[in-house]
């Protein structure tokens, strides 16, 4: 419906500062997070600085702020997209443009298929790549008896990798959705971040296969036996994998594993 | 342990937990860096780091989305830092990975109690925004919305405690089951670590659901611990 229907900007009546409020706001969006209006009281939270603005007369403020108490839930950064697009539509619905209903259409419409494509990108693919990338880094240099390189480097490559992307991301999101309001799905459709995610995966598992590797170093082996303990890693790493494969807990998994190894180092 | 340093790494817990979800979610409340901010604080900084890392490979499945609750990592991070912390150099034979090992087992549990005190937060945030809705009166509206950040407290004390838990855990309560325990269980636990870590990657490597992750992870695993074993990465 969106697709079908791209609406004009409309002539920008919002401060720079207000603008930058709203922003600020949108990223306690999931504050008060609960089952059943779910984003709603953060989604408001975040609009009322411009809805404030838009709305002198307190008996609109109070309708237009009550609109966006219904139940909203997407993924917290995409979800700037629709804040900025929800003030892109009340800009408009304060000079009469549009009825007040169409704020509501366009998060509904918006909601569930950003909610999937940010947790596809951002949860399962460009978190897990930082992540097992970072520990990889600091595990190897936590083996080298280096804890402040291991720090510094592995905290690093978390946080520089991964926000990056996130924060220029999310503030791209939010001017897009308020200057281009419906046209802004156009733009995210065209993004390869499918394509990306799927290589970002890819480089998770690689990291993460190498840490793996990197704990049979934990082992106390003799200097002699160095040859079948790589050997071993690499066996019991894919015997771990395996038996996750078909479906046994981690949680599981980790306490039989390590049972089974403070036998070893008890009774060998 | 420093009483001050306890306080404010129970204060830099809290305030992570609320970056966990509540505010901005940088990955700043993840294992890794969570871990190694802890350890920093609580003077043991390998210690931290290894934990983090390790923890940050167990967890990296652990996705909130929509409406379902993962098991709260932070929660089993900020526990097992300080328990690490406190546990350091206390019992003797105790080797660094030994301490790691009992600090990560005896506190991975308590994810699914931070799982149980998240969902109760959820509904104290269900009754705040209730007091919102419905008011027709704009004044109450603008108070009501700024319940909003009241949301932000259940976590950030959840977490604090945590972090105080941890370090009575690994201060009174491990040091004296370690000594009941058999003259080898210090080389036990040690090899404890090592199959804990091989356990986490192994999670994570699951984690990124690609077609052929099996065959890719088992690979680097051996590479990497062959190129160990050849001498061509990192000392023993």
């Amino acid at each position: 419906m969106i697709r079908d229907a791209p609406t004009s900007p409309a002539p920008r009546q919002l401060s720079r500062r207000t603008l930058r409020q709203v922003f600020w706001r949108s990223l306690f969006l999931q504050a008060a997070w609960n089952p059943k209006g779910m984003q709603n009281l953060g989604f408001a939270y975040a609009l009322y600085p411009a809805l404030a603005e838009l709305y002198p007369d307190a008996a609109k403020l109070a309708q237009a702020t009550e609109r966006h108490l219904c139940c909203f839930n997407s993924h917290p950064y995409f979800a700037a997209t629709i804040v900025g697009g929800a003030v892109h539509h009340e800009e408009r619905i304060a000079q009469g443009e549009e009825p007040p209903e169409a704020v509501n259409a366009y998060k509904q419409s918006l909601m569930g298929p950003l909610a999937a494509l940010g947790d596809g990108f951002f949860w399962l693919s460009l978190r897990p790549a930082c992540g097992a990338v970072a520990s990889l880094v600091a595990l190897g240099l936590v083996s080298a008896g280096k804890p402040l390189a291991a720090a510094l480097a592995g905290v690093g490559t978390y946080l520089v990798s991964y926000n990056a992307v996130h924060l220029a991301m999310r503030a791209r999101f939010f001017a897009q959705g308020y200057l281009l309001g419906d046209a802004v799905v156009e733009r995210i459709a065209a993004s390869r971040l499918a394509a990306i995610g799927q290589r970002l995966r890819v480089l998770a598992t690689v990291a993460a296969g190498a840490a793996g590797g990197l704990s049979a170093l934990a082992l106390p082996w003799e200097p002699q036996h160095e040859p079948w303990a790589a050997l071993g890693a690499a066996g019991l790493f894919a015997a771990c994998h395996g038996a996750l494969a078909k479906g046994i807990s981690p949680y599981l998994l980790a306490y039989a594993a390590t049972a089974l190894a403070l036998c070893f180092g008890l009774f060998f | 342990m420093d009483p001050i340093r306890l306080g404010l790494a129970a204060l830099l817990s809290g305030l992570l937990a609320l970056e966990r979800k509540a505010f901005l979610q940088a990955m700043l409340s993840r294992p890794l860096v969570t871990g190694a901010l802890l350890g920093a604080i609580l003077g043991h900084p390998l210690e931290g780091v290894a934990i983090g890392a390790a923890l940050e490979l167990f967890y990296l499945g652990a996705v909130n989305m929509g409406a379902s609750l993962p098991d709260n990592e932070l929660f089993t991070t900020v526990a097992a830092v300080s328990c690490a912390c406190a546990l350091a150099g206390r019992v003797a034979d105790l080797t660094f990975p030994a301490t790691l090992a009992c600090a990560a087992l005896a506190t991975l549990p308590t994810a699914k109690l931070g799982k149980v005190t998240d969902r109760l937060s959820e509904r104290l945030n269900g009754w705040i925004a209730s007091l919102v809705e419905g008011e027709g009166d704009e004044r109450r509206i603008r108070t009501g919305l700024r319940h909003n950040l009241y949301g932000l407290w259940m976590p950030f004390l959840v977490a604090a405690a945590a972090c105080v838990a941890g370090a009575f855990a690994g201060k009174l309560v491990l040091p004296l089951l370690l000594t009941l325990g058999p003259a080898g269980l210090p080389r036990g636990l040690a090899m404890a670590w090592g199959a804990f870590l091989l356990v986490a990657a192994a999670a994570a490597a699951r984690t990124a659901r690609t077609g052929r992750a099996f065959v890719w992870s088992t690979l680097a695993a051996a590479a990497t611990a062959g190129m160990h074993a050849a001498g061509l990465w990192g000392e023993r």
